[in-house]
């Protein structure tokens, strides 16, 4: 108990002294959240969007103002098609809508009239915003047009959306606490990742063998000091989110905490294997990032669904802590506890964190035979 | 178990994957209570035998007992008994002096109201009392050194096992080093130094010369030789000794003629660090040929000073003039002149022997067809060809050296820097090194060097001695110990001079 007492105590007299694992634990997720907050937007997006009209008609300029006074869309008028088209190939433009001359006549005589609309491809979800603002706007005009508004048929069904847990759909209050299991992955493994490695580089390793020191010790001895600084740095980023961003919490901190804390034992789990087996801090930080960053990243059900994937990445993403996460941490924010999803996914977390645990324990070497 | 015997071993092997056994078949036993040092050639095997003792390797074949248990499977038991330095002294570096000891105390489990006794105890015999809030990683080479040893001997052991302690520490803190250490042997305490000093081995009560993993002597030093000086060429014939022959080094350089009667000029040099003055005052003035060396504890400026005469640091005041060129007007032109070998090993370790000849060719603008002349001379002359394809960072230290050498010398510079090129690396390796560079120099080559080595202190054609800064005495070897005493060595002069300033500072500052 002594021993252990001593080794926590050095490890935080390091942490202190080494501005480098403040910086990962603090300043490392303030900046990932402002990314994440300001830097990702999956919401709507204002487009400018290109505009010719060959259709002189009187009608048509009301369709003109249904665009100019759209939020969502700046238009630009173009006479010259060969203007317009390079604006669209500079990036200037989103998309063009070029309404024919025969438009108005067209609807005049009650057949169906067609409007062009050319997109950047290579921006596909732009595309499809390009595609959908025109496409309500044009609807919208038919429907308050005097003229036109009684040649279609009344609609026989309407919808009437009604978004649950986030009623603004505002796409933030579900990336954000999903992007704490980014962040975390990231500080957990990162802290991690150097430290067993930096014994190996700087011989202190070899010194501590010699001592009283048993394997489980010197295990517990890197678990305990980073997982209260990895603690106390979500605590940090939960505040933030909460606090400063004013991100809707519905659920209970005890349980964040919990799961959190299963989480934190699993990234560390990771970083630990990693610094335990490579032992050079180059590598393993490198390491980290990869195993670490992406899988939390594309395989946790944050950005892409799981249940889209296919069937052998959903399998892949089962070994994934950051899913687990994700799942608790979405719905605790947005919809509050529920049981039958943080239950299962704690204990996914307590396997895979207790299975890293044995693995870094059998991988943690009481001699110097196998070093490199 | 036999008495008297503290550690026993018989036909012990080892091996590292598939090379050729790192320990072969080696027989023998290290008394109880006594010193013994653990001398041979890089390679040799030191290490590798201390790590088996201590149990922090496991033998591929034989038998091993250290103080009657066997450290493969008892390494729990030895833990509790001795006390390991490793190479690098196992200090943590951010972490201050009383803190690296109150670790290693409670590691090694000192019950907490003893503590204070013993720390006390050993921070008056390592004279490190009033340096206890200060950082491990900011204490001077030989102070990293004597708290290395004191967190060692927290929870007194029974043995003590020490890989190379005083690598790269000066005459005096070595002094001060080695008797700590012996009047520990006298309370009974079984001590394995491993050392590449011959003189440090020689004052040993016995010794032990390993060379490609096998014994070539075991036994009293004293029965090897009477006098140090002595006891070092014997030793050196027992590893298979050194056959001075032309050096080819220097003979195929090619050396510019030229007529500037001072090659190295160091002309008021200071460097301040905040109020702290590194370097003060510092002027001398280097003819062509000669080899100047500079002497001094750990800390004392020669280090900075170096780095200033070759543009590596900016002087606070002053400057240098290498072949006549302002090191901070032509700094290019200056550096040109320059072959540097630094204190660190400063190749690329992951690349081969050979990509690094060949990078450090092309950066010195050899041109194609020489290139690859000068590469192949120098393969064969440092006997490169066993280890061409070979990373550098895994060359045994003397062949790293030999390497730094090498590339500092490609590009037929007038002038050479050798900052500590002989740290660390074995006895026969030095003569070599040594007979390179005093080949070199009567070729007309200027080096300035810097050394712990009192004999290698001997081979300079002056000796510049700093001390806090200062250069306190300067002049050839004979003078300098003609200032001391008559009789003096070269270890007393600079023991004498040092202390004489001491005492004269001791005086103005009451």
């Amino acid at each position: 108990m002594r021993i252990l007492k001593a080794l926590i105590k050095k490890e935080f007299y390091q942490i202190i002294r080494d501005p480098s694992s403040i910086l990962i634990a603090f300043v490392l997720p303030l900046i990932l959240l402002i990314i994440y907050m300001y830097g990702v937007n999956l919401d709507s997006v204002r487009l400018n969007m290109g505009l010719k009209v060959d259709d002189p008609s009187q009608q048509v300029t009301t369709l003109i103002d249904s665009f100019k006074s759209n939020k969502f869309i700046t238009p630009f008028v173009y006479d010259n098609p060969q203007k317009m088209y390079d604006d669209l190939t500079g990036s200037k433009l989103r998309g063009l809508v070029i309404i024919p001359n025969d438009f108005s006549s067209k609807l005049d005589r009650n057949e169906a009239a067609t409007v062009q609309l050319i997109t950047d491809g290579s921006e596909v979800n732009l595309a499809n915003y390009a595609q959908n603002y025109t496409g309500t706007i044009l609807a919208q005009w038919l429907n308050y047009s005097s003229k036109y508004s009684r040649k279609i048929p009344p609609s026989l069904i309407s919808i009437e959306p009604r978004y649950w847990y986030n009623q603004d759909i505002n796409s933030h209050y579900f990336i954000l606490p999903g992007s704490l299991s980014v962040t975390m992955t990231l500080i957990g493994m990162l802290l991690t990742a150097l430290v067993i490695a930096r014994e190996w580089e700087r011989g202190t390793m070899e010194a501590l063998l010699t001592t009283k020191v048993t394997r489980i010790q010197l295990v517990l001895g890197k678990y305990i000091p980073y997982f209260i600084l990895g603690m106390t740095s979500m605590g940090f980023c939960v505040f933030i989110c909460i606090q400063v961003f004013q991100i809707p919490f519905r659920g209970s901190l005890w349980v964040l905490f919990v799961f959190s804390a299963l989480f934190l034992f699993t990234a560390m789990g990771q970083g630990l294997l990693i610094s335990t087996i490579l032992k050079n801090q180059f590598t393993a930080s490198q390491a980290a990032l990869v195993v670490g960053f992406l899988p939390a990243l594309m395989l946790s059900g944050l950005v892409f669904p799981i249940t889209s994937m296919p069937i052998p990445l959903q399998w892949l993403s089962s070994i994934i802590p950051a899913r687990y996460f994700v799942a608790c941490m979405q719905s605790e924010f947005m919809a509050g506890t529920v049981p039958e999803i943080i239950i299962p996914n704690c204990i996914f977390l307590a396997i895979i964190g207790f299975l890293l645990f044995i693995l870094v324990y059998s991988k943690t070497q009481m001699t110097l035979e196998g070093e490199n | 178990m036999g008495e008297g015997f503290s550690i026993e071993i018989k036909n012990l092997k080892k091996r590292f994957d598939d090379c050729e056994p790192a320990i072969d078949n080696l027989t023998l036993n290290i008394e109880k209570g006594k010193i013994t040092g653990l001398i041979g050639p890089d390679g040799a095997g030191k290490t590798t035998l201390i790590r088996l003792i201590a149990g922090l390797l496991t033998p591929t074949e034989g038998e091993i007992s250290t103080m009657g248990l066997n450290p493969t499977t008892q390494k729990d038991l030895i833990n509790k008994k001795i006390g390991y330095m490793p190479q690098r002294f196992g200090l943590y570096e951010d972490l201050s002096v009383i803190e690296n000891l109150n670790l290693y105390a409670d590691l090694r489990g000192i019950p907490t109201d003893e503590k204070e006794a013993i720390f006390d105890k050993v921070l008056t015999m390592t004279d490190l009392k009033n340096f206890k809030e200060r950082l491990a990683g900011a204490l001077s080479g030989g102070m990293k050194q004597k708290l290395g040893l004191a967190c060692t001997l927290l929870g007194t052991p029974e043995l003590l096992l020490l890989d190379e302690p005083s690598v790269g520490v000066d005459p005096i803190s070595r002094r001060e080093l080695i008797k700590m250490v012996k009047s520990l042997a006298t309370e009974g305490m079984t001590i394995l130094w491993s050392t590449a000093y011959l003189d440090e081995a020689h004052s040993f009560d016995s010794c032990l010369v390993l060379n490609e993993g096998k014994i070539i002597f075991n036994g009293q030093p004293r029965d090897v030789s009477e006098t140090t000086q002595d006891f070092e060429e014997k030793v050196i014939e027992l590893m298979g000794g050194f056959n001075p022959k032309t050096s080819e080094l220097a003979m195929k350089f090619e050396l510019k003629e030229d007529n500037i009667e001072y090659v190295i000029e160091a002309l008021d040099l200071v460097k301040k660090y905040g109020d702290f003055y590194a370097v003060k005052n510092n002027t001398f003035h280097i003819k062509k040929g000669e080899i100047f060396g500079l002497l001094g504890p750990n800390g004392a400026g020669k280090s900075t000073s170096f780095k200033m005469m070759c543009g590596l640091a900016t002087p606070t005041e002053g400057t240098a003039k290498i072949m006549g060129q302002d090191i901070l007007q032509n700094p290019s032109k200056a550096r040109s002149y320059l072959g540097y070998m630094a204190q660190k090993f400063s190749l690329y370790g992951d690349l081969s022997v050979l990509q690094n000849l060949r990078f450090f060719a092309g950066v010195y603008g050899l041109n194609f067809f020489k290139r690859k002349e000068k590469i192949d001379e120098i393969v064969e002359i440092l006997h490169f060809k066993k280890y061409l394809n070979q990373d550098a960072k895994e060359l045994p230290l003397g062949y790293k050296q030999r390497l730094s050498l090498a590339c500092a010398v490609m590009h037929n510079p007038p002038v050479l820097f050798l900052d500590e090129p002989t740290s660390g690396v074995d006895p026969v390796t030095r003569r070599e090194f040594w007979h390179h560079i005093k080949a070199l120099a009567k070729k007309g080559v200027t080096v300035m060097i810097t050394t712990h080595f009192m004999d290698e202190a001997e081979f300079c054609d002056r000796i510049s001695l700093f001390y806090q800064g200062e250069a306190i005495a300067t002049g050839s070897p004979a003078e300098l110990k003609a200032m001391v005493s008559p009789t003096a060595t070269m270890a007393d002069a600079f023991v004498g001079l040092i202390e004489r300033k001491e005492a004269i500072n001791g005086k103005v500052n009451r």
